[in-house]
């Protein structure tokens, strides 16, 4: 109405919305004619179109160090407003997006003029959406996507002041942002009296940008806390392949992608990177990768800005992707629905779910050839040290794992256009291509 | 495939301006919390504390890095002066 409008117009006028695309913080826009929406359009005052965005990712789905750079990047979009006398009407973590490993800010439709003396409206939903879940894993050592997926709206103050360690009271920012906030959102706590009165008064704006510039320089310096080391985030470098046996493999994969040229490849069991950073070298425009080991997707996402690779690993529990789910459980999709791309990777992959997870053979194979029309599948055979490793403390129930099964399912689905062994254990590799 | 094509542009649409009728722009869209508001009206007064502290502290360094400027500069001069003194004595 009237009033978006004018707040429409407002900001455009500053100059904020311009500064920020040639920044590469906002995505662009462009003013279209209504008709484009047919009768949709009528009502609408402006109708804005938008570059597509290549991939769509969630906050539950974001390592560590991806959600805290989404978190600063809010606060510098917030700050480079400020400074146009324009403010954001909330702090979603929803309206960030990453193209590659750069986030970018995506509701250009939530600026509005700043009045002078306002409260800054989405510091609750900034604590709970961006604060909160990455305290969780730098003070608790708690990752965060699993909690995060539950609650979309995030992690409340109330919730989080009940697992951080009682030493985080000595931060002054956890002190105030996080108990002080959650027992001042007690109503029992509070009497209307003061709620008033705290209306009532004002948040002066240099006291607004001080609040901004200070959790800025407080959240650049957190990290997951020190005895949270994994496993896999080292398995790059010290898994049982032979030096041999890794460059084969690399020279298959490599082949592949150059064949291929995918613009968007699935790399699922992406670990630290290796094969994503291979495949961007080798023709593949972008990668989105996979995996369920948080130290391992936080550095192949350091690896990712540190190299400047046009990649994104996000975390995934194969055997139980990211449903749909919000309001009508349309807010949110699902991976299934997104996790489509022209080629995909699934190496070292497939013992994992089959084996360690139960997951019938021919429904993974399903699973993985159903995500692209191209795709590299590893096939690691009950012989490998990995996969008796898996088996050391259980029964052998998979009379159907073997590569001989694997190569009749993989078949009937797809051409398989290349295999090579690629380790003396057995391991193979299954190019297919089901276009 | 179309979603995958990074390079093509324009197509996810924003309706939107029109959809959004909020008569006070920042306090309907979103409860901003009691929590929030109580502990930004009852730290307002440190944070403007700080924040003038900071921005003195930045002209404060801005001014003496001037000072330091001024003082290189005539020392540059100083320096000018004295070679075309030593020119003119040649």
């Amino acid at each position: 109405m009237p009033m978006a409008v004018d707040d429409f117009n407002f900001v455009r006028s500053s100059g904020l919305i311009d500064q920020l695309v040639t920044k590469g913080d906002l995505v662009a826009e462009t003013v279209v004619a209504k008709k484009v929406l047919g009768e949709q359009g009528d009502d609408a005052s402006i109708v804005l179109e938008h570059p597509r965005l290549p991939f769509i990712s969630y906050p539950y789905e974001w390592s560590f160090p991806a959600l805290k750079e989404a978190a600063l990047l809010h606060l510098d979009v917030q700050q480079a407003a400020l400074k146009k006398n324009v403010t954001l009407t909330d702090a979603t973590a929803y309206n960030v997006q990453f193209i590659g490993a750069r986030p970018i800010f995506i509701d250009s439709l939530s600026f509005c003029q700043y009045t002078d003396g306002e409260y800054w409206v989405g510091h609750r939903q900034f604590c709970e959406q961006f604060i909160n879940p990455l305290l969780l894993r730098s003070s608790a050592g708690i990752a965060h996507n699993a909690w995060y997926r539950g609650a979309l709206e995030g992690i409340t103050a109330e919730d989080l002041s009940k697992v951080l360690p009682w030493r985080s009271r000595l931060s002054w920012n956890i002190l105030t942002n996080v108990y002080l906030q959650a027992r001042l959102q007690k109503s029992s706590f509070v009497s209307g009296h003061a709620i008033e009165k705290a209306k009532a008064k004002r948040l002066p704006r240099i006291g607004f940008e001080q609040i901004l510039h200070g959790l800025r320089r407080w959240i650049s310096k957190l990290e997951p806390k020190a005895d949270d080391k994994s496993v896999w985030q080292d398995y790059a470098q010290d898994n049982s392949y032979a030096e041999e046996e890794a460059s084969n493999k690399k020279k298959f994969v490599a082949e592949f992608v150059n064949s291929v040229q995918p613009a968007l490849l699935l790399d699922v069991g992406c670990n630290t990177g290796d094969y994503s950073a291979l495949a961007l070298a080798n023709g593949a425009k972008l990668a989105i990768g996979f995996d369920f080991d948080h130290g391992a997707l936080d550095y192949a996402y350091r690896r990712a800005v540190r190299e400047s690779l046009n990649f994104l690993p996000l975390h995934l529990d194969a055997a139980n992707p990211s449903p749909s789910q919000g309001w009508l459980q349309s807010e949110r999709r699902g991976l299934q629905e997104r996790a489509h791309g022209d080629a995909v990777l699934a190496l070292a992959l497939i013992h994992h779910l089959a084996i360690a997870k139960n997951i019938p053979l021919d429904q993974l194979i399903e699973w993985l050839v159903g995500m692209a029309r191209h795709g590299v599948i590893e096939f690691v055979p009950k012989s490998d040290p990995m996969v008796q490793r898996l088996l050391q403390m259980r029964d052998d129930l998979f009379d159907d794992y073997d590569a001989s099964n694997f190569e009749n399912v993989l078949s009937a689905h797809t051409r398989i256009v290349k295999s090579a062994q690629i380790s003396t254990s057995g391991r193979t590799l299954y190019w297919f291509d089901r276009s | 495939m179309a979603h995958t094509n990074g390079t093509r542009t324009a197509q996810v649409i924003t309706v939107g301006v029109a959809c959004f009728a909020y008569a006070s722009p920042s306090y309907a869209y979103l409860d901003p919390g009691t929590g929030s508001i109580i502990l930004q009206s009852a730290l307002a007064g440190i944070a403007v504390a700080m924040g003038l502290l900071r921005l003195y502290w930045y002209r404060f360094k801005a001014f003496i890095s001037t000072l330091a400027e001024d003082s290189r500069d005539e020392a540059g001069e100083a320096e000018q002066a004295q070679d075309s003194h030593a020119h003119n004595d040649l």
